[in-house]
């Protein structure tokens, strides 16, 4: 059986067919999970945020138009969710990403040199933070293109801005991320 | 093409490489420019380190609760009157569940009163508004939970948690033994009789009420404390507020056959303790979690 494109598995979704949701999340559940935690550096709130995220999708099941592309619906959902949260956490002022972000610890696969798995849980550290220290609207166009490949034409229009804007703010982005870890390309040579 | 045009599409090709120049432009330029061909070292270094981030599976406690969610929302079940019901008192968003919560909360606790004293004694009017009066205060600390858990404002969560749970546990000890009957019992027990006749009767509601009030709110902080670290004493002595008000009821009601020195000592003393025990319990669960991790770090 060929397989059934996000949008077919959404309508199938919105008439009943459980296994099709499955099928979406399993899909799309570790990117946006791990979109969050990039984000927030927090696992708990990544958490908190991949469930509602879904809740939202699953509550819009009958409003969804499959000319829309899933992808980028859902792109749509968790950027709005993040937006929404960073704003309530910027109102109350307080700092709710977490102080130290977590070095994911999921994508070590050989573990054989100890040595170097500390080097590069440091590593994965230092980019965690440096993200982490970005203006919020540059994390996104950062992740965005970055890990999910999409184009600075589709992040525009994801998030409502030109494309020339949102090249504008990725350059932004790197050249403060180029600033922060400059000292990994000085220990590298 | 400048240096300054290079560099960003260096940058941003990084990211997006359908947006990098032409090679035979790029390579012209890197040639003859040492500027541009150590940035793009540079940024080669920050593209790799990007790319070491690492992907996390999902939590499974998410990915079923997620599953679970798609799976009720669409099942025929999800039509019936049980399934309405169920979602609706397990909607945060549901405005209406505060005031059931508070209604319910309510009757439950005058129940549990009714069993150990005799309310019709009391005038109608003064009990109707006192009814009133605490399922609106239940129904706002309900609220405040319920916008807590919905908006992760985890400050109000704590605040109404703390409050909650500790109420809940105020009036599972009072089924057992109301803080009336102890005192007396105490009052007539051959151990303590004396110990309490030293004691004037309003100071013996003084230390009956910091222990009614200390215990519970200790556990109540204890409970709620979890996700929450910030500002301990004063955060806590705000929950202990909390739960004064919603006990603040239950004191008046059961005092209202005694004096005022009961009244007041009984206040004074859930005062005194809800304070300690807020206090105390979040201490308890912050330092546990703290050895605990310690524990794990060096073993
Ligand atoms: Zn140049």
């Amino acid at each position: 059986m060929p397989q059934r494109s996000d949008e077919q598995l959404m309508r199938d979704y919105a008439r009943g067919d459980v296994q099709a949701f499955e099928a979406l999340f399993r899909r799309h559940g570790q990117k946006i999970y791990n979109l969050f935690l990039r984000f927030s550096g927090d696992p708990q709130l990544a958490e908190d945020l991949l469930q509602e995220c879904f809740l939202r999708v699953i509550e819009a099941r009958d409003r969804y138009r499959s000319e829309n592309a899933f992808d980028r619906w859902l792109i749509t959902i968790a950027i709005n969710l993040l937006r929404d949260h960073h704003r309530r956490s910027r109102r109350r002022n307080e700092k709710t990403m977490s102080e130290e972000p977590v070095a994911p610890d999921a994508g070590n696969p050989a573990g054989t040199n100890p040595q170097l798995d500390l080097e590069r849980r440091y590593l994965q550290d230092a980019v965690q933070k440096a993200l982490l220290s970005l203006p919020a609207e540059q994390r996104e166009v950062i992740l965005l293109s970055k890990y999910y490949g999409f184009s600075f034409a589709e992040i525009a229009d994801m998030l409502n801005i030109t494309p020339a804007a949102a090249k504008q703010k990725a350059y932004r982005g790197m050249l403060s991320l180029r600033k922060k870890l400059a000292y990994l390309k000085e220990q590298d040579t | 093409m400048n240096c300054e045009q290079v560099q960003q599409q260096l940058a941003v090709a990084v990211l997006d490489p359908s947006q990098a120049l032409p090679e035979q432009d790029l390579t012209a330029h890197l040639e003859r420019c040492d500027i541009c061909r150590s940035a793009l070292q540079e940024w080669t270094a920050v593209g790799q380190a990007l790319q070491e981030l690492p992907e996390r599976p999902v939590p499974p406690a998410a990915r079923r609760a997620v599953l679970q969610h798609a799976h009720q929302a669409v099942s025929p079940a999800a039509n019936s009157v049980w399934a309405w019901l169920r979602e609706w008192l397990l909607d945060w968003r549901n405005p209406m569940l505060p005031i059931f919560m508070g209604l319910l909360t309510t009757s439950v606790f005058a129940l549990v009163l009714a069993m150990h004293m005799d309310l019709s004694l009391l005038p109608p009017l003064g009990l109707t508004l006192a009814g009133a009066m605490w399922t609106g205060l239940f129904a706002v600390v309900f609220y405040l939970f319920s916008v807590g858990m919905r908006q992760r404002e985890h400050s109000w969560r704590f605040l109404a948690q703390t409050a909650l749970v500790a109420i809940g546990i105020f009036f599972v000890i009072t089924v057992f033994s109301p803080l009336p009957h102890a005192v007396r019992f105490c009052s007539n027990f051959s151990l303590t009789q004396p110990l309490m006749e030293r004691l004037s009767i309003g100071g013996a509601y003084f230390v009956f009420g910091v222990l009614y009030s200390l215990v519970p709110m200790a556990i109540g902080a204890f409970v709620a404390a979890g996700r929450y670290a910030q500002h301990p004493v004063l955060r806590s002595s705000m929950a202990g507020g909390v739960f004064m008000l919603l006990l603040a009821p239950a004191i008046f009601l059961q005092c209202a056959p005694f004096a005022l020195g009961v009244v007041l000592g009984w206040f004074g003393g859930a005062m005194l303790g809800a304070l300690v025990g807020g206090v105390l319990g979040y201490w308890a669960r912050h330092r546990l979690v703290r050895q605990s991790i310690e524990m794990y770090l060096f073993l």
